[in-house]
């Protein structure tokens, strides 16, 4: 029995179902423990949807959403969220203040939240901003404050909506990487959202890539096992992006000829 | 202190003293017009000039009162603001987070933010008397409707995704509330607190020319009787220092006290 | 047709406060002290089959409506006037910032003496508070500085002249819109105070003159006419613009 499982999972938003409001149908996908998995697709297609089934902010139409076994009832500790953008980071506290909230919320001492809380801040390299307002800090900074405050709950899952979409590319490569590095110490089960290959290859143990929407679910899986720490300009990881972007170029062509259509 | 005058001195100086003249420039220049004008319309008692209005402040400063009516009405202001703020704010959080109590308070709500106080002044002045009180609650009236609107607003508008981490990470309940809801919206209180402070003003100033015997607005007012227009000048000045200086303390208190929740305008 | 629950919601609350306040009215209080709705509402319907009611509500309207259109114009000419030439804006706007502290409604006292109690003195006043509102708006309107939409102009052949019509310009157009909302609304506060003050006729008027008569239905007939009136010329306004400058896409 897989840790994480989505079975037959099917979600719309609205009373009736018809054809063009189902966001995702029969969607099946299993995760096992310490995997890193990244979920990519078109836009549109859903993802986020899967993520945030899991994480407890929706629940499905039909199906199940099972870890270890169990529905996933509400958020909890247990699956912590990185989010897209920095709307989650509360502005009114410092960096500190937000990577200690959740250990406040769990009623930790206030020197263990501290600690635990500086040295997740000097691990995501934040060390010299702790007392900074998100506001004084740039995206990238701001990103990593969520890192730290999604890790220093220990969480045995991590669930993350695309969270260096925002951000320019020289700051992507730099945490894509610090990410591998900080996930391979934790031994925490990923689900990573992105639509961007060459992410997806330098971050996952695995990649489910899913159709366009609507009625979406996985259209096709790959196992990668190249060795890490994963070179992109290496001739392997050129030939994994050819036949992902295959799979993936097919239904990202699917929304373009829906959009120009409509 | 050394450190102070090395700032001072050189370029820095040169900059705050053009700064400084800049600013007061304007007000210097509209003094001498309102001089010219005064002069030109030469009829003294219904057009005062700057002089004539200093030399009236004098006067009444010498008397006391004007520093009567200014404690008075700031007086009146303080505590309806105060207790307006308060009430505001509860209803307001009230209204944000349940969509019953909104449904439900929204039609008197939405209907009484079309009356405005004066509208009432009789019918509290019946109701609590010709003394402080009535006053007092004009100004709750007024303060209480917008702090409402700007509260509410804050609580509808905090982004979703912080009420989701929050979730993740154990907050629930009130502790969502205090925790999260309650500081994402403290920015629109206060912003709506410093319009309120205004809306008392005129509030306060209306109410005394109405209906009382004391404090700035009855000063402007009665002071048609003797066609005072010295006097009405005097009153209209120190009601627009008076302002200035409530709002700039208002964002001072802000600043220092709610340094984390920086207002939407600050 | 499904009436959803908040409108339920709503109504219910509104009726049980009609009755209990008809209730009260007629047991508790005397009517001198709060009347039933009823006693208002057949006070009001006397009002309007005399045509009282009808003349002091158009009144307060008229006036309104002269200051609010006068103030309205005024108060964008000016604000486009300080916006597109900088020193202006640099010599009139600390006043303009340090009278927005004096309420309008203080202007009445001098107004009174310089214009009279007739009709010129309300239209002034009412104008001043509407050109005010109208004004400090268009100028936080001007404050925002759209860079890029201005670059993007100049790429495109845009003189400086072009770029305030059509870049700046539209852009001021919801603040313009939005002051003359809040102004409409302070004008009408402002109008009823100088009613009450100097007036024979109005909803101002007509509310400090029922008390002194002891007739307090008739001051909450002025008090339900001035909810009503203020209202529909809101709704009016929201309408009217919402489909004039549907473009704009402004928030109400």
């Amino acid at each position: 029995m897989s840790f994480i499982a989505f079975r037959e999972v099917g979600f719309r938003y609205g009373e009736k179902e018809d054809a063009g409001n189902s966001i995702l149908r029969g969607l099946n996908l299993e995760i096992a423990r310490g995997t890193f998995y990244v979920l990519l697709g078109p836009s549109g297609c859903g993802k986020t949807t899967a993520l945030n089934l899991l994480a407890g902010f929706e629940t499905p139409r039909s199906g199940s959403v099972l870890v270890e076994g169990r529905p996933v009832q509400q958020p909890g500790m247990d699956r912590v969220v990185i989010f897209q953008g920095d709307d989650s980071l509360y502005p009114w506290l410092t960096a500190l203040e937000n990577v200690e909230f959740p250990l406040r919320m769990t009623g930790r001492g206030a020197a263990e939240r501290r600690n635990r809380a500086e040295a997740w801040l000097a691990r995501v390299g934040l060390a010299n901003h702790a007392a900074k307002f998100p506001h004084q800090l740039s995206g990238g900074m701001k990103q990593r404050i969520q890192i730290a405050r999604a890790l220093v709950c220990d969480a045995p899952v991590l669930l993350m909506d695309e969270p260096f979409g925002a951000l320019d590319a020289q700051t992507r490569t730099i945490l894509q990487d610090e990410l591998v590095d900080i996930c391979a110490g934790s031994g925490a089960t990923v689900l990573f959202i992105t639509h961007d290959i060459a992410e997806a290859i330098i971050l996952a143990d695995r990649i489910g890539v899913m159709r366009a929407g609507p009625g979406s679910a996985v259209k096709d899986e790959f196992e990668l096992d190249l060795p890490r720490p994963r070179n992109r300009g290496s001739v392997e990881f050129a030939a994994v992006y050819d036949r992902i972007q295959r799979v993936l170029g097919e239904e990202v062509q699917k929304v373009v000829m829906r959009e120009a259509a409509a | 202190m050394s450190t102070a005058i090395a700032k001072l001195s050189g370029q820095g100086f040169a900059h705050h003293l053009t700064w400084l003249v800049l600013r007061v420039l304007p007000f210097v220049g509209m003094i001498l017009l309102w001089d010219f004008a005064s002069r030109a319309f030469d009829v003294p008692v219904l057009f005062p000039g700057p002089l004539t209005t200093w030399n009236k402040a004098v006067e009444l400063i010498a008397e006391g009162q004007l520093q009567a009516d200014i404690l008075i009405s700031l007086w009146r202001i303080a505590i309806g603001f105060v207790l307006g703020s308060l009430l505001g704010m509860t209803l307001g959080l009230m209204m944000g987070l349940s969509r019953p109590i909104a449904d439900t308070l929204g039609p008197f709500v939405h209907t009484l933010r079309f009356i405005g106080p004066i509208a009432w002044i009789s019918a509290v002045m019946m109701w609590f008397g010709l003394g402080e009180t009535s006053k007092v609650i004009l100004i709750v009236y007024t303060t209480t409707f917008v702090v409402l609107i700007s509260t509410m607003i804050g609580v509808l508008t905090v982004h979703p995704n912080k009420l989701r981490a929050a979730r993740v990470f154990g907050a629930t309940g009130f502790r969502l509330f205090a925790h999260v809801t309650l500081p994402a919206a403290l920015p629109h209180v206060l912003t709506g607190a410093r319009l309120a402070m205004m809306n008392s003003f005129m509030t306060i100033i209306a109410a005394e020319m109405v209906a009382a015997r004391q404090g700035l607005g009855f000063l402007i007012f009665n002071s048609r009787q003797w066609m005072e227009v010295d006097a009405i000048f005097v009153g209209m000045i120190t009601l627009g220092l008076l302002g200035l200086l409530a709002d700039r303390l208002m964002a001072l208190l802000t600043r220092l006290l709610f340094r984390r929740f920086r207002p939407a305008d600050a | 047709m499904r009436i959803s629950r908040g409108v339920m919601r709503g109504s219910g609350a509104v009726l049980l406060f009609l009755v209990a306040w008809e209730i009260a009215g007629r047991t508790i209080f005397v009517p001198a002290v709060l009347p039933a709705p009823s006693a208002i509402t057949a006070e009001g319907w006397a009002r309007w089959l005399s045509g009282a009611l009808q003349w002091d509500a158009l009144m307060s309207a008229s006036r309104l409506a002269v200051g609010f259109t006068a103030g309205s114009l005024l108060g964008a000419f000016l604000g486009l006037l300080f916006g597109a030439f900088a020193p202006v804006r640099r010599i009139l706007e600390p006043l303009v910032q340090f009278l927005r502290f004096i309420p309008p409604i203080a202007w009445l006292t001098p107004v009174l003496i310089w214009f009279g109690i007739g009709e010129e003195g309300k239209w002034v006043l009412i104008t001043y508070t509407t050109t005010f509102m109208v004004l400090l708006n268009t100028l936080a309107g001007f404050a925002e500085q759209h860079r890029d939409r201005m670059r993007a102009a100049r790429v495109f052949g845009a003189g400086s002249w072009d770029i305030f019509l059509h870049v700046r310009l539209p852009a001021t157009v919801p603040w313009i819109l939005g002051g003359m909302r809040i102004g409409m609304g302070n004008s009408f506060q402002t109008l009823i105070v100088a009613e009450m003050l100097a007036s024979n006729e109005g909803l101002g008027q007509l509310i400090l003159n029922s008390r002194l008569q002891l007739s307090t239905e008739g001051m909450f007939v002025g008090i339900a006419g001035i909810a009503v009136l203020g209202i529909l010329a809101d709704s009016a306004f929201r309408a009217a613009t919402r489909r004039l400058f549907h473009r704009y896409r402004l928030g109400w």
